[in-house]
């Protein structure tokens, strides 16, 4: 029966060099997938993982379970990678956040992806394409959710970012991907109009 | 007509919504085909999202993570055992003088010095005048700095001692600490 991250990292405590080699076997492919969609340079990504790894070795000591090691392995992940990002002194940080601020427009009803691509064999590709296109705040909680289906509160602990902030990066990071798919197709992402627009019947219901 | 707004849309998709607000969404969905196409695409969007296939590391990641790991493990071994030699051979000094002093004092006292370490202290001046009368001969030194060395306060030679001890101790940490880095 394979062993579980905990009693590997016991075991690594215990001075178990080899159950660390488990545990990178285990996490390194995730780690690289975030790192990549990070950091958009394999080579790079690659350095920060295995980077990753050294540091979470050398404080396994202060892992205190409270989390699991998967959360706590991704959050140094996820700070290698914003480090690297900051020494590349990428300011698509900055830039991103004025676009954000003036406002994404919501999709309207003909931005409804054409139903001969939802049902080819494309998608894959456009949605590669524009994976690759997400700047790196919003790659990272795209990763995340998606790919690593964690859920909003293990995202706040991962990347150390307030709830508010990664529902906001997400709705933003999905209406990029969206918007980056019809733009791709040709099509104008959408029309302008605001975000909160509800529906009358929806307009005053309780959440 | 109002339509469901794009973050209805999404929370309901991620299942975030409460119940009596979905099941108005759900109401709206069911009559407005702008929305049903919206929220079905934008569902088989994120699916094609999930299906993405992970990046792998290149297969000698883990080996070199280990080697790395087992290089700094050795490196941190040799700085543990400085460490214990920075520290331990000052103390050994200081233990091996006091140790000394105390046998030489116990075994044989010197007659008019009544502290415990002054038979000791008593040898450390013989130690330094016959070093002095031999740097003397060297280097054609007078008499009289001998006999002043042999006036030299008990207190002066051990606050020689201490000083030298904190000299070295310093020293040892100064080195340590740029091995470190």
């Amino acid at each position: 029966m394979p062993e579980s991250d905990r009693d590997l990292v016991k075991l690594v405590t215990r001075g178990d060099l080899q159950s660390f080699g488990v545990l990178v076997d285990r996490h390194k492919g995730r780690a690289m997938t975030l790192a990549v969609r990070m950091l958009k340079n394999r080579q790079e990504a690659e350095e920060a993982v295995q980077d990753a790894f050294v540091r979470a070795y050398h404080s396994l000591s202060a892992f205190e379970g409270r989390s699991s090691f998967s959360t706590w392995f991704y959050r140094i992940v996820y700070n290698v990678c914003s480090t690297a990002l900051r020494k590349r002194r990428l300011d698509e940080h900055s830039s991103i956040e004025a676009r954000a601020e003036s406002g994404l427009p919501e999709p309207e009803a003909q931005d409804a992806l054409p139903d001969a691509l939802v049902e080819s064999n494309e998608l894959g590709t456009f949605i590669t394409k524009a994976m690759e296109a997400l700047p790196p705040i919003y790659a990272a909680v795209v990763s995340l959710f998606f790919l690593q289906e964690r859920s909003y509160e293990e995202i706040v602990e991962i990347t150390g970012l307030p709830l508010a902030t990664v529902k906001i990066r997400l709705f933003r990071a999905r209406t990029m991907l969206r918007g980056e798919i019809l733009k791709q197709l040709g099509t104008t992402a959408s029309s302008p109009g605001p975000i909160t627009t509800k529906s009358a019947a929806i307009q005053g219901t309780a959440r | 007509m109002n339509h469901v707004s794009w973050n209805d849309l999404l929370e309901l998709l991620d299942d975030r919504v409460a119940p009596e607000r979905r099941s108005v969404i759900e109401g709206h969905l069911a009559e407005c085909d702008r929305c049903r196409r919206l929220a079905e695409s934008q569902r088989l969007l994120e699916r094609g999202v999930r299906a993405l296939p992970g990046v792998e590391p290149s297969g000698e990641l883990t080996g070199r993570v280990l080697r790395m790991l087992r290089s700094s493990g050795r490196e941190r071994t040799s700085l543990r055992l400085l460490a214990i030699l920075g520290a331990g051979i000052p103390l050994a000094i200081v233990g091996a003088l006091l140790a000394y002093a105390i046998v030489v004092s116990v075994a044989s006292p010197v007659e008019g010095e009544s502290d415990l370490f002054g038979g000791a202290f008593g040898d450390f001046r013989g130690i330094l005048e016959n070093i002095h009368s031999s740097l003397a001969s060297i280097f054609g030194t007078t008499g009289d700095s001998i006999a002043r060395v042999a006036q030299v306060d008990v207190l002066a030679i051990a606050a020689l001692t201490v000083a030298s001890v904190l000299v070295l101790v310093l020293a040892d940490r100064f080195v340590l600490h740029r091995l470190r880095r």
